[in-house]
């Protein structure tokens, strides 16, 4: 009885941390929000940005620039950020692997060879269908690579699947490129590929962001799951839990997740590898905690960023992909590091 | 029946096949591409009786790609060799342990900052590309290197990965700056489009070339001892960190060699070692040759194929090497 009041009661503790966290979270994007709305390459203060929001006024220039230009832009931060980081956790999650990541997986680079196939061949699409392409494309990559991990005789390995993964990436580069350089497109690849949400647009926005709570919403309800599915595979099946169901479905909301982002700002790396990292550090394994808390860290990660690049090299912007890039590379080697010293 | 497999005189033989092949296939490839001509004026034109144009043809154009890509594959496919048997991993290969993206930095850097058709460029080019290749292979080293331990293959490929990534956001970054030409280039070059293919690059890639294979070839006792693992090579009475130091340089000396005028072939580094394990058996001798003639055929056939074929534009020869090859990569990665 003792030891089950002692879990209860480290169980609420952990409850009031968690909630603690989660309000510091949506003040940090409070913050970061309205700083990205004021900020960039016209300078406004606080309160113009507010009035903005909650007093809209047409015949202000600076508010017409709030609502058509930097609202949205924000907005697509917040989305692709915690799209990103969400996905993130459940692949870390349910292939109990520390290196997954969106963009390590080969997804992006399938999700740019659809783009590519698309600036080729359909330049009429719709938006909705540019979406519909992308996810396809970071689904075939991302089937492919689990596939080509996970068959052999051995189980699959974290370094298998980080392997794996850079083959697809090789190979889908490769048939990229052959498009871009066929049909003349590189350059409009690369500009799509560098990762920037400053097109971002109120149309796109709404058809992405049911998606997007959708998936989260999913993500949310079904993260219990793959907290035991952490544990193990043979544990998760002892304790009663439809792995292969619940694989399932978190794959399908990988897909939707990256496929999003994909398609509101190209491919970012490591915000997925990043992210719940940081976040398991702070609220722990468990992913009842963490996929929510992710889902709130990612955007403010991705908000901060931005801004972060519109700062560093004013008036210049500097893509969102690149300073993740750099934020990510020596966390990535950190914990390939700590990883080996754990299996060793 | 098994053990007498892999004798000398069977690998000498598959080597001397090798080798014809190489020889008939740069053959083939003189008569095919754009302007066809026929064995017999092909022939004509060696022997000195051709018309300008001919000659044009063969010994501008022709003569220099198949010398090129020769040497290209051979770079490849040796430095592949031995960066493999010293890690004693199977996926290593210049590719995966992130030089080549160094050297594709430099050579951006380059395309950014002097045009890519000027007179000073000839030297600096492949000399940048080697700059890129070195640093990022100590950058490399430094990185998964533990006190007290030995550097795990494991740990370079996953530091090779996570660089690799690195270093192409950064070209990514200066890729954005580039105009339409200078982007064609760089597209081309990090698809591997043997694009140096001129008598003035192939006098420095040829000697460079047969200077490290030759070395490589001079050492391949230590690389048969250091293969079967650092602690009995030493037990063996090998100076393990001097031999494995220089075997090192050299295969880093040959990819950023290939890498800065061929392109990134690094795919040619990773299958041609496994094809003449295969064929020739582990016995290093054997093996570095054969490795370097495999790299030459399949540079050569895919360049072949690429001029022989067309896929409605001018596709780098790289672009075919990766595609075709990568279904062998994943294979050897699932038996593992």
């Amino acid at each position: 009885m003792i030891v089950k009041r002692d879990i209860t009661k480290r169980n609420k503790k952990r409850k009031i941390k968690f909630s603690l966290y989660m309000l510091l979270g949506i003040c940090f994007l409070a913050i970061s929000f309205f700083c990205s709305i004021s900020y960039g390459a016209a300078d406004m203060n606080l309160k113009v940005a507010w009035g903005a929001v909650f007093q809209f006024n047409e015949t202000i220039m600076e508010h017409q620039i709030i609502r058509t230009l930097r609202f949205p832009r924000t907005v697509a931060d917040i989305i692709v950020g915690s799209s990103l980081a969400v996905a993130g956790a459940i692949m870390q999650g349910t292939t109990r692997n520390p290196l997954a990541d969106s963009g390590l997986m080969g997804i992006s680079s399938g999700a740019t060879f659809a783009m590519a196939i698309c600036l080729a061949f359909f330049p009429g699409r719709t938006y909705g269908e540019t979406m519909l392409y992308t996810c396809l494309g970071a689904a075939l990559a991302t089937f492919m690579t689990y596939f080509f991990a996970s068959v052999g005789k051995k189980s699959m390995s974290p370094q298998k699947l980080v392997l794996a993964g850079l083959s697809i990436s090789m190979l889908f580069s490769a048939l990229t490129s052959y498009i871009a350089i066929k049909y003349n497109i590189g350059q409009d690849l690369t500009y799509w590929t560098a990762g920037g949400t400053a097109s971002a647009k109120w149309r796109e926005l709404a058809m992405t962001a049911p998606v997007y709570l959708l998936s989260v919403a999913i993500a949310v309800t079904f993260s219990p799951s793959i907290t035991v599915l952490s544990l193990g595979e043979e544990v998760a099946t002892g304790l009663g839990i439809k792995t292969n169901l619940v694989k399932g479905i978190s794959t399908v909301v990988v897909f939707l997740l990256t496929g999003v982002s994909v398609v509101i700002v190209g491919p970012i790396g490591f915000v997925g590898l990043l992210v719940p990292h940081i976040m398991r550090f702070f609220v722990g394994v468990d992913y009842r905690y963490i996929i929510p808390s992710c889902a709130l860290y990612g955007a403010v990660f991705l908000v901060g960023a931005d801004i972060f690049g519109r700062f560093i090299n004013k008036p210049f912007e500097t893509p969102l992909g690149i300073i993740f890039a750099v934020i990510g590379v020596p966390f990535f080697l950190y914990i390939a590091r700590k990883q080996r010293r754990e299996f060793e | 029946m098994k053990k007498q497999r892999y004798t000398m005189k069977n690998g000498i033989m598959i080597i001397a096949v090798m080798f014809l092949l190489c020889i008939l296939i740069g053959v083939f490839s003189m008569y095919v591409g754009k302007m066809n001509l026929s064995p017999m004026e092909v022939f004509q034109t060696i022997v000195g009786n051709g018309t300008k144009k001919q000659n044009l043809i063969v010994f501008d154009f022709r003569l220099p790609r198949i010398t090129l890509a020769i040497l290209v594959g051979i770079g490849m496919g040796v430095s592949g060799i031995i960066m493999q048997s010293l890690l004693r991993n199977d996926m290593a290969s210049p590719g995966t342990l992130g030089i080549s993206s160094g050297s594709g930095l430099l050579v951006l850097v380059y395309v950014v900052m002097f045009s890519t058709s000027g007179a000073s460029s000839k030297y600096l080019l492949p000399l940048l590309a080697f700059a890129g290749g070195i640093t990022a292979a100590i950058l490399i080293f430094i990185l998964s290197y533990r006190r007290g331990r030995d550097i795990s293959p494991t740990s370079l490929i996953l530091t090779g990965v996570a660089l690799g990534n690195g270093y192409s956001a950064l070209s990514l970054m200066i890729t954005l700056k580039l105009d339409k030409t200078q982007m064609e280039f760089a597209q081309r070059w990090s698809a591997g489009s043997l694009w140096g293919d001129h008598w003035d690059y192939l006098k420095i890639l040829a000697p460079w070339t047969l200077l490290f294979v030759g070395y490589a070839f001079y050492k391949s006792r230590m690389i048969n001892t250091l293969h079967l693992g650092n602690q009995t090579a030493i037990g063996l009475g090998l100076a393990v960190k001097k031999e494995f130091t220089g075997l090192l340089v050299a295969a880093i000396a040959l990819s950023s060699g290939s890498v800065a005028l061929g392109g990134n072939f690094f795919f040619v580094g990773m299958i041609c070692p496994h094809m003449s394990r295969k064929l020739v058996g582990p016995n290093h001798k054997l093996l570095i040759p054969a490795s370097g003639f495999c790299g030459a055929i399949v540079v050569l056939l895919a360049d072949t194929i690429t001029r022989t074929i067309s896929f409605g534009a001018d596709i780098p020869t790289g672009i075919i090497i990766t595609v075709l090859s990568i279904p062998y990569f994943l294979y050897l990665l699932s038996k593992s």
